[in-house]
C-alpha cells in the first residue's frame, strides 16, 4: 500500500497485489481511454455525429444533469434492473437446481432451453412493449428474460459438476446427502454462479436499453434514442459513458463478492 | 464411540463375495469366496496385482460397497454402512478445497455434529501429531503432495475410529517421500494401536509396515495366502535392508508375479 519497492521499480510495483496498484492502474488505463477519445475526436476524426470531443460530452452531460433529466433517466433505468435482475438471478438458481437434481426433467427441457438462450431476445423488445405497454413492466419482462438463461445453465452445470472423490470421502465419513450438498457440491458450484451471474448482468444491460429503445418514458436507453433521433452525439455518448461505469461498477462488486465467497481460489 | 468390550476393532471377512454387473456386459466377479479376520489393534496389509479386488475389499470393510454374498462385521457388528467406527484414507487426499487444513481435519467431525470449535481443537491435536501445526489456516492447494496426504491423514485420526482403512495412500507420492510417510504412519500408529488394513501395490512397503500380509489373486479376487511378519516393533527404515526382509518380499512377490505378467500380456 504504502511506497513502491525500490527493487523493480514502479512498473514491478504496479503489477503487485496491493488496493493502491489496482486504483492506480483503473484509474490509469481510464486516463489512457480518455487521451484516446480526445485525440481521435479532435485530430483524426471529423465527423461531428460519430464522435464529439470528451469536453463536450461531459457539457452535454453537466446540462441533463442540471435540468434533472440525468436523474429521472438513471433512476428508471436502475429501477428496472433492480426489480428485474434478482428475479432473473434467484429464478435462475432455482431453475437450475431443479435442472441439476432431476435428469429427466434436465434431458426434457434442455433443447427448450439451448433454444431459448441462443435466441436473440432483444428481437421481442417490440412485441413486449406493444404487450405490457411503455412502463417498466415491458423493460422487466425483458430482463429477466435475458438474464435468467445463463444463470439457469451455469448453476446447472456447476450443481453437477461436483468430484466423486470428494462426494464418496463425505460418505465414507458418514455425510447424509442434505450434508453432502453443503459441505461438497455447494461450494464447489459457488465459482460458476458468479461467473452466471456476470454473464447475466452483461446481458441485463443490454436487454433494459434496447427495450427502453422501443417506447418508453424515461431510462437510459429512451434518453440514447431521443438524443439519437435529434442528432444529440455529446449527450449520447455521455449516457453510454454511464453504462459503461456501471458495467465496470458491477464487474469489481462481482469480483470482490467471488473472493469473499470463494477464498481459496485466491492467489496465495 | 467404541463398540462392545473386545470385539472393538475386530474385523471379521466371511465367505466374501462382490459380483458387478455391469449394463450389457458380462457380469465381472471382483472378489470370491474371502475370509479374513483382524485382530484388534492389528496392522493388516493388502497386496495383489492390479485387478485382484484390493481396493474394492476395502470400500466393502468401509461399507462403501455392499457384499453380493458373505457377511462382513466390524466390532461385532454387521457392516451396513460407512461408521463412525471406521475411517478411510483414500489414494487421492480428497481434501475440501474450499476448507482451510484445520477445517479439513475437523471434518468427519463437524459430520458427527460436533460443534466447529470443539472439532477444530480435536483436529488441531492431530495436526500436531501429522507435523503439520502451524500450517492450520492454509488453504490444500498451498500444501505440498505429501502435506495434503497427511492431513488426509489427520482427519482420519480425528474421528477416533476404532478401524483405520487406506486405499493406497502414499501411492501419488514420490519414493523419498513415501519411505518417510510410511515411517511416520508406524510411529503414529504405535501411539494407539488402532485396527489397520492398509491397501498398497508394493510389496517392501507392506511388508515394513504389516503384522501379516494378506496376498490377493486377482479374477476372481481371493484370499492366496497370508504372510505372517514376524520382524519386532518398533521398525525402523534399515530393516528393509536386511536379508530376512528381502526373503519375505521375494516369496510374496513369487506368489502374484505370474499374475502381474499375465495381466501385461507377457504370460
Amino acid at each position: 500500500m504504502s511506497a513502491a519497492p525500490r527493487r523493480g521499480g514502479f512498473l514491478a510495483w504496479l503489477g503487485g497485489a496491493t488496493r493502491g496498484a489496482s486504483v492506480t492502474r483503473l484509474v490509469l488505463s481510464l486516463a489512457l481511454f480518455l487521451v484516446v477519445w480526445q485525440v481521435a475526436a479532435l485530430y483524426l476524426i471529423d465527423n461531428r455525429l460519430l464522435i464529439v470531443p470528451f469536453t463536450e460530452v461531459v457539457s452535454a452531460l453537466s446540462e441533463e444533469i442540471a435540468d434533472g433529466s440525468f436523474a429521472e433517466n438513471l433512476a428508471t433505468t436502475l429501477l428496472e434492473l433492480a426489480i428485474a435482475f434478482p428475479l432473473a438471478v434467484f429464478g435462475g438458481f432455482l431453475i437450475g437446481a431443479i435442472l441439476a437434481g432431476s435428469k429427466p426433467v434436465r434431458q426434457t427441457l434442455d433443447p427448450i432451453l439451448t433454444a431459448m438462450y441462443s435466441l436473440p431476445i432483444v428481437a421481442l423488445a417490440p412485441l413486449f412493449t406493444a404487450g405490457l405497454g411503455f412502463g417498466i413492466a415491458s423493460k422487466v419482462a425483458i430482463v429477466i428474460l435475458m438474464a435468467i438463461f445463463p444463470v439457469i445453465t451455469n448453476t446447472d452445470a456447476g450443481l453437477r459438476s461436483a468430484e466423486p472423490n470428494l462426494v464418496e470421502t463425505a460418505r465414507s465419513y458418514g455425510a447424509t446427502r442434505v450434508q453432502v450438498l453443503k459441505t461438497v457440491t455447494i461450494p464447489h458450484s459457488v465459482p460458476f454462479l458468479v461467473s452466471g451471474v456476470r454473464v447475466a448482468f452483461a446481458r441485463a444491460l443490454v436487454g433494459v436499453i434496447v427495450a427502453e429503445f422501443f417506447g418508453a418514458i424515461a431510462g437510459v436507453g429512451f434518453a440514447i434514442a431521443a438524443a439519437a433521433q435529434s442528432y444529440q452525439t455529446g449527450r449520447l455518448l455521455g449516457y453510454v459513458v454511464v453504462l459503461g461505469l456501471l458495467g465496470l461498477l458491477a464487474s469489481i462488486g462481482l469480483t470482490a463478492l467471488e473472493k469473499r465467497l470463494a477464498p481459496w481460489r485466491e492467489d496465495s | 464411540m467404541t463398540a462392545t468390550g473386545n470385539e472393538s476393532g475386530r474385523i471379521v471377512v466371511e465367505d466374501v463375495d462382490l459380483v458387478f454387473h455391469p449394463p450389457r456386459r458380462e457380469p465381472v466377479v471382483a472378489l470370491e469366496g474371502v475370509d479374513l479376520t483382524v485382530e484388534p489393534g492389528e496392522f493388516v496389509c493388502v497386496v495383489g496385482a492390479s485387478g485382484s479386488g484390493k481396493s474394492t475389499l476395502l470400500r466393502l470393510l468401509d461399507g462403501l460397497l455392499k457384499p453380493t454374498g458373505g457377511t462382513i462385521t466390524s466390532g461385532g457388528v454387521p457392516v451396513t454402512g460407512p461408521s463412525p467406527d471406521q475411517a478411510m484414507v483414500f489414494q487421492s487426499d480428497n481434501l475440501l478445497p474450499w476448507s482451510t487444513v484445520v477445517d479439513n481435519a475437523a471434518y468427519g467431525l463437524t459430520l458427527k455434529g460436533m460443534r466447529r470449535s470443539a472439532a477444530r481443537k480435536a483436529a488441531m491435536r492431530q495436526l500436531e501429531l501429522v507435523g503439520l501445526a502451524g500450517h492450520e489456516k492454509q488453504y490444500p492447494r498451498q500444501l505440498s503432495g505429501g502435506m495434503r496426504q497427511r492431513v488426509n491423514i489427520a482427519r482420519a485420526l480425528a474421528v477416533d475410529p476404532a478401524v483405520l482403512l487406506l486405499d493406497e495412500p502414499f501411492a501419488a507420492l514420490d519414493a523419498q517421500t513415501r519411505e518417510i510417510m510410511s515411517a511416520e504412519l508406524l510411529r503414529i500408529w504405535s501411539a494407539d494401536r488402532k485396527t489397520v488394513v492398509f491397501v498398497t501395490h508394493q510389496i517392501d512397503e507392506a511388508v515394513y509396515l504389516a503384522d501379516r500380509v494378506v496376498v490377493l489373486s486377482a479374477r476372481p479376487g481371493t484370499v492366496r495366502e497370508i504372510v505372517p511378519v514376524p520382524f519386532e516393533r518398533p521398525r525402523e527404515l534399515p530393516l528393509k535392508r536386511t536379508p530376512q526382509f528381502g526373503q519375505i518380499v521375494d516369496h510374496i512377490w513369487s506368489l502374484i508375479e505370474d499374475e502381474v505378467r499375465s495381466s501385461l500380456g507377457l504370460a
